[in-house]
């Protein structure tokens, strides 16, 4: 591991493997100044870390339904070999979401799954009006990945629980692990073999990523940060300072998003 | 870069609550700064926060007494209760304190002129520093800051854990108008870019180097710095 950590710390990257980013943002931000929002620029910062995929939500599809999901089609066609996309679904707008999930047998080369956002939708994920997407994304073993927050009646693991009972076979990322709520995150993690953990608001704080690691291993975490909101090197270095071993840290920033979207890229 | 670290963000000690298990013993904390190069470190102990600042500054001043690596920060409550020891600064150099912090929120009480006027005008006057937690909940917030700054505009100020998300909005018109407002590293490492635009805006000279440890890893921190798009001057 010190010696992966040396290599990381010198040369700004790891050589033998790349990092899969499974939870990222694109464009301008109402809450936060985010100084590197182009794809060309994220693109340079992904390149300097080893970042060789990120799968992104843009900004604009989740809160500007206006826009939707065409910017994020654009993107991922300009530069294929860097991004995938997550299709938003706001659930305000069922007839947005009608026309996304008719075209996105179309955007396979685009999408790898569907990104939810109940917290700042404030629709539970229960709530009939994304049933559509959980169905679509069962039947056609798309990924969703939706923020998750402990406690939360939105998106809580309350919630959460509903939606994995009633959609056995539905491979669900739970964005920042249920924050807070880590305890119900791993038991949710052994009671459901799709589910998958992500890493974006948890590892900025040690322990938790180690009591994830001692209670269901590495398997079931997956690489995440909001980029660009939050920096590579940064996260990464979490994993070091939290004593995993090369091949925990192999499986959370590169294989078990490499397996999980392997169907897509 | 093969850089050496002077950290000003670390705690040591016990938390009243640690459902993190987070907390290590000082020599686990030294013994990992001395592995990533951190050769010296302004630390405050935890007690002062979560007993009383008379027990935990008392208790930071033995511990760091004799290693050589540590300086420290008291906790100061309002002078008026008569709660905690008063050093002259004479004193506080010989045991190596370099700065004071304050817990507003825990400890009930409001960080202001009316409560604090004399020592802070004495504190800007000998460019003494505050070290003030905007992040914590336990401390001050921004606002709180921006108040305290109006009334002492040439204060010594490190911001300390500026905020989970990007805090630009909120420090860069601070390092605009007041001159000697300082933002510790731990937080702009995280946010993607932070530190690079705001050493772009203002100079490196307003960043210290900082890690959060031990509610944060310090091979974050040194990472993100180590390889931020700056110059090689302004990391060291």
């Amino acid at each position: 591991m010190n010696k992966l950590w040396e290599e990381f710390l010198k040369n700004g990257k790891i050589e033998s493997f790349p990092v899969i980013d499974v939870h990222c943002h694109m464009g301008f931000f109402y809450g936060s100044h985010l100084p590197y929002i182009e794809p060309e620029k994220m693109i340079e910062r992904m390149e300097s870390v080893g970042v060789k995929l990120c799968v992104f939500a843009h900004h604009y599809s989740l809160f500007n339904p206006d826009i939707g999901n065409k910017v994020v089609i654009e993107i991922v066609k300009k530069y294929p070999d860097k991004f995938r996309g997550y299709c938003s679904i706001n659930p305000h707008y069922q007839n947005n979401i009608k026309n996304d999930i008719n075209s996105y047998d179309k955007l396979k080369d685009v999408y790898v799954g569907f990104k939810l956002l109940p917290d700042y939708h404030r629709v539970p994920l229960s709530n009939k009006r994304y049933q559509i997407v959980f169905e679509y994304a069962e039947e056609n073993k798309s990924i969703i990945l939706t923020h998750t927050w402990g406690g939360s009646f939105y998106n809580g693991e309350n919630e959460v629980e509903k939606i994995l009972k009633k959609y056995r076979k539905l491979k669900l990322i739970l964005g920042h692990s249920l924050h807070n709520c880590w305890d119900k995150a791993i038991e949710i993690v052994k009671n459901y073999e799709n589910v998958y953990l992500e890493l974006c608001a948890v590892i900025d704080e040690r322990g938790v990523l180690e009591k994830f690691i001692e209670k269901i291993g590495s398997d079931r975490i997956l690489y995440g940060t909001d980029f660009p909101w939050f920096n590579h090197h940064y996260y990464i270095a979490s994993l070091f300072g939290a004593g995993l071993s090369e091949n925990e840290i192999k499986k959370i920033l590169y294989l078990n998003a490499f397996y999980l979207l392997k169907k897509y890229t | 870069m093969d850089c050496k670290f002077f950290d000003v963000n670390i705690w040591i000690g016990k938390p009243m609550n640690d459902e993190k298990n987070i907390s290590v013993t000082v020599e686990e904390t030294m013994e990992k700064m001395s592995f990533l190069n951190i050769e010296k470190a302004i630390v405050w102990d935890i007690s002062q926060r979560d007993v009383h600042p008379q027990i935990g500054n008392e208790k930071l001043i033995k511990e760091i007494s004799n290693k050589e690596q540590f300086y420290g920060v008291l906790t100061l409550l309002p002078f008026q209760t008569d709660e905690i020891k008063i050093y002259s600064f004479k004193e506080l150099k010989e045991k190596k304190i370099v700065g004071f912090n304050f817990f507003p929120k825990k400890h009930n009480f409001i960080l202001s002129k009316i409560s604090f006027g004399e020592f802070l005008a004495e504190l800007e006057n000998r460019k003494f520093p505050i070290f003030l937690d905007v992040m914590s909940g336990f401390s001050v917030d921004y606002r709180d800051v921006y108040s305290i700054l109006s009334d002492f505009p040439k204060l010594t100020c490190i911001l300390c854990n500026t905020g989970m998300w990007n805090t630009d909005r909120f420090t860069w018109p601070l390092l605009e108008k007041f001159p000697n407002v300082y933002l510790e590293s731990s937080l702009l490492s995280l946010n993607e870019g932070s530190l690079e635009e705001t050493v772009k805006k203002f100079g490196a000279e307003r960043i210290v180097f900082g890690s959060g440890f031990p509610e944060r890893y310090f091979e974050s921190s040194i990472a993100q710095l180590t390889h931020a798009k700056i110059s090689k001057g302004d990391k060291v």
